[in-house]
């Protein structure tokens, strides 16, 4: 794909600076998108979109402003950089102290991630026959509603920063997502459930996901649940809690509450703040067992990149180690804000949002055990493997997760009996300080991240072992 | 690189040109539209404003069947009409691509008469950002004046103009503008309040009224402590009956009913809520956001009847939606999926204060909410967080600030026990948890779960 808009991005840079900004990055960026939909085993559509634009920030007398637009004739750049610098100045007077970005290691570089099978060189037809063949296999299953969806995106950027940074990427990816609901006629039961692949890379995922068998095995499950599954039993219980679940966890109760905007309120009218804050570093919040890492480097993940969008060099952050609060995500703004490094988090979903922190991939890291290890001195729990419901309140100290396929534990072993829809429904320090062990091998899942105003969509993995222990969880 | 991007072309040429083009490829239907859209936004976090935002963006959509097989398509580089027209090919070609949808029944054949709705477009809006500033400085000094430390929020605005036209005779534009302000404040961490001011025109938005009320529930909620999970009757306010109440009214949609994530499903012309409950959905209202004079396809604007004293009356429609269920269109387009445009829900006969008065049995005020999920939409089995302040209302009185409970029941079960109405109606749209602007009204419900965490 090639690029168009660097010029403008580079005469933006002279512009502002001339106008007397402290700071101005620029960025260009390219997409290419294409989703496929069924439902119901009907084609709904088949869509894509070839868009592009341009997105700047600037700092200037201590405020902070943000511009974007897709025309690139001079007076239609000249005219959105006057406006947006106008109101910002205007706005400086609303501000007690100025924003300041940490100062970061300039970075330059160019870097594409490969697809063996590119969106690009992959015919819509290929991409619909792959959707149809994914849904067949469950078309037979007493599935009454379903939804399937497939979409590939090649997102470009060109990033130029005034103090020094350049980077370009090029980032192909491809989403999963499907929703089904399972009915059991005898029972009158009722079981749904939602399923997101997504990885950066091309149709080569496909055979990865083993995506047709993942899914009618899911269906079936799904099935047996509104079949078959009890009621859970009531009381304190210990849970084993699978990689959907402990990834979820570990993004709802631990990413989100690291992140150093949400600490400092910039998200407060909207996704929160946090339960954690900056005197909170360095202290125990969990039992040794946890170990939560933040990681934009793991290659193929949903949420990879070599730079972040302010140019700052990724890096794994160790946010809690050994039940330590260690580390949160910045970008440079709070980074500088706090006398801190940025810690390379900084993501913007496209070219007209600004870049704030956010997680990229983020897991539970494993313990030693092995599977039918983390029951043994178990007598009564439930292994819930994936979930369907969750929320967590907006300091991310209360959550809730619903099982979606969970089991018994009794007497030390995991059993075939089905639980219906049992509930973990904690304080964050209560859940965290509950887990003393995991199994050694690490999943992932992906979801699409939310956070902003407006709303960013930031992919993301989250996983951790295929079993997390956590001990004496009333069940009401 | 871009000196060839001369962006002379105006939307008028864009559309026109590009009609005449698919149109020789002998299409069922084509709809194109085109926008030019200017936003706005001012962020501010602890008082102070933290980032001044501006977006300017110029689009053209295609939405394109042949042989019954959908194709859409949204481009930015409408620079020469040799780049629209290139993408306008692969469109052509895309949709080859796609396998006839079979119950595809068309877009509306026009053309129409439109009835002119004011209150769609404030000029004064082109000028705003000289004003916004003083204008979140009001909100913010408002709330500090009502017992607030600090507040965090957004004012946005903006205008667009747009303009859609479809090979069934159906051309039109349309100017549009709208403001959001939003803004929540704080004592402490776990004591804070929420405020909205929403509409398109500006002489609707107040910011000190919503300062006021931010301030007024933080400082109200000073010194909540844990609630005890149990059954309570619930107030909800109208920011809260506008997510958990208006799912079910946002269900009332073929499409979600076809997918699952609806309980409405067979329920036309079943008695399902109480029978204080109507509600409509309704793009003539003035000053609601998502007001307008015809959908995408062209067909006018109406109001639909969804629920009437309890009853599903319907559901919303475009063309090719209602063919297949055997009805009309209720001008809710939406090209493959029908999209509400603003819910109104009826309201009752009391006043706010009446309504703590009528809660004789322990009832839990819910003044915001968030994060409402769902176990299995095709049952509404949900739970959501009630955020800002929430008290207790014993005896017909406000008691004590609480906290850390969430509500987890059924959407079904909420209308079912709606008990009583407030008089009145504000127009609610805040961030993710209500993107669809729905007039709500307070009101009363027996019975509602509350949980809350074990450890």
């Amino acid at each position: 794909m090639v690029l168009n808009g660097k010029d403008t991005c580079d005469k933006v840079i002279e512009l502002a600076l001339s106008q007397g900004v402290d700071y101005i990055e620029a960025r260009y960026e390219q997409y290419m998108n294409n989703q496929f939909i069924l439902k119901n085993g009907t084609p709904e559509l088949g869509a894509f979109d070839r868009t592009s634009g341009i997105g700047v920030r600037v700092l200037v007398e201590g405020a902070m402003g943000f511009t974007s637009f897709n025309v690139y004739t001079q007076d239609y750049v000249e005219n959105a950089v006057k406006q947006v610098l106008k109101l910002t100045r205007a706005s400086a007077r609303l501000r007690k102290q100025p924003i300041i970005f940490s100062e970061e290691k300039a970075s330059e570089g160019k870097y594409k991630v490969g697809a063996l099978k590119s969106p690009a060189d992959t015919s819509p037809e290929e991409k619909m026959d792959l959707l149809f063949t994914i849904d067949k296999s469950i078309s037979n299953l007493p599935i009454p509603f379903r939804i399937v969806m497939l979409m590939d995106t090649i997102r470009a950027i060109y990033l130029i920063t005034s103090d020094g940074s350049k980077i370009e990427s090029e980032i192909p990816s491809l989403n999963f997502f499907g929703i089904l609901t399972a009915v059991d006629p005898n029972r009158g039961a009722m079981e749904q459930a939602s399923y997101s692949k997504g990885a950066t890379g091309g149709y080569e995922w496909i055979d990865k996901w083993d995506l047709t068998n993942f899914l009618s095995t899911e269906a079936e499950i799904l099935s047996k649940v509104a079949a078959k599954a009890q009621e859970c039993p009531k009381g304190e219980l210990d849970f084993v809690v699978g990689p959907n679940v402990c990834g979820l966890i570990a993004h709802e109760n631990c990413g989100h509450p690291s992140e150093a905007d949400r600490i400092l309120g910039r998200e407060a009218a909207q996704a929160g703040e946090s339960y954690l804050n900056v005197d909170k570093l360095g202290e125990q919040i969990g039992s040794e067992y946890v170990t939560i890492i933040d990681d934009p480097t793991i290659s193929g993940s949903y949420g990879f990149y070599k730079f972040d969008s302010e140019g700052v060099k990724a890096r794994p952050r160790y946010l809690i180690k050994k039940g330590i609060f260690t580390e949160m995500l910045h970008n440079r703004e709070s980074a500088g804000f706090l006398g801190t490094s940025s810690t390379g988090a900084a993501r913007n979903s496209a070219y007209n949002r600004e870049p704030i922190p956010r997680m990229a991939n983020t897991y539970i890291s494993n313990g030693d055990f092995g599977f039918d290890e983390i029951f043994e001195d178990i007598k009564l729990g439930i292994y819930m493997k994936n979930f369907s419901e969750w929320n967590i309140d907006d300091r991310r100290f209360q959550s809730r997760y619903v099982g979606r396929e969970a089991y018994l534990i009794k007497d030390g072993e995991l059993s075939s009996t089905l639980i219906r829809r049992p509930v973990l429904e904690t304080t964050t320090p209560g859940l965290f300080s509950a887990i003393d062990g995991a199994t050694k091998i690490l999943e992932f899942d992906a979801a699409m991240c939310g956070k902003g105003d407006p709303m960013q969509g930031a992919p993301v993995w989250h996983g951790g072992p295929e079993g997390t222990r956590i001990r004496s969880i009333v069940v009401r | 690189m871009d000196s060839e991007q001369t962006n002379t072309l105006t939307l008028d040429e864009i559309i026109d040109k590009s009609m005449q083009y698919l149109e020789k490829t002998n299409p069922d239907d084509i709809i194109v539209y085109g926008s030019d859209e200017i936003r706005f936004q001012l962020r501010f976090s602890k008082n102070d404003i933290i980032v001044s935002k501006r977006w300017a963006n110029v689009q053209a959509g295609f939405f394109y069947v042949k042989d019954k097989k959908i194709a859409t398509t949204d481009i930015s580089d409408i620079s020469s009409m040799e780049a629209v027209y290139k993408s306008l090919d692969e469109l052509i070609t895309f949709g080859k691509a796609i396998p006839p949808k079979d119950d595809y029944g068309g877009i509306a054949k026009g053309p129409f008469q439109y009835k002119k709705l004011s209150g769609l477009y404030d000029p004064d809006i082109v000028n705003f950002h000289e004003k916004a500033v003083d204008q979140v400085e009001e909100g913010l000094n408002a709330a500090i004046d009502h017992g607030a430390k600090h507040s965090a929020g957004i004012l946005v605005w903006g205008y667009s103009r747009s303009k859609i036209k479809t090979n069934n005779d159906v051309e039109f534009k349309t100017l549009n503008s709208s403001f959001e302000f939003l803004i929540r404040s704080f004592l402490e961490p776990t004591e804070s309040g929420q405020g909205l001011s929403v509409g398109r025109m500006l002489n609707s938005l107040n910011t000190q009224q919503a300062g006021q009320t931010a301030g007024e529930i933080a400082f109200q909620s000073k010194g909540g402590r844990k609630g005890e999970p149990g059954k309570y009757d619930a107030l909800l306010s109208p920011t809260v009956v506008a997510d958990i109440v208006g799912a079910t009214i946002r269900g009332a949609n073929p499409f979600s009913i076809d997918i699952g994530r609806s309980w409405l499903k067979d329920k036309i012309g079943d008695k399902v809520a109480s029978e204080k409950f109507t509600a409509y959905d309704d793009a003539t209202v003035p000053n609601g956001i998502r007001s307008r004079f015809a959908d995408i396809e062209g067909v006018p604007s109406q109001q639909t009847t969804l629920f009437e004293n309890g009853v599903l009356k319907g559901l919303i429609h475009n063309t090719s939606t209602a063919k297949k269920l055997g009805t009309t269109t209720t001008s809710n387009a939406g090209l493959i999926i029908p999209s509400n445009t603003n819910i109104l829900i009826e309201p009752g006969i009391f006043t706010f204060e009446e309504l703590i008065r009528e809660s004789k049995k322990p009832t839990i005020l819910v003044t915001s909410n968030w994060y409402t999920r769902t176990t299995n939409a095709a049952e509404g089995i949900f739970s959501t967080i009630p955020r800002d302040g929430m008290f207790l209302i014993e005896n017909g009185e406000i008691q004590r600030p609480i906290r850390e409970l969430r509500i987890t029941d059924t959407f079904p079960n909420l209308v079912k026990n709606i008990s009583a109405i407030q008089n009145k109606t504000r127009q609610i749209k805040w961030w993710l948890e209500v993107t669809i602007p729905t007039f709500a009204p307070a009101m009363l419900i027996e019975g509602v779960n509350f949980t809350t965490g074990t450890k």
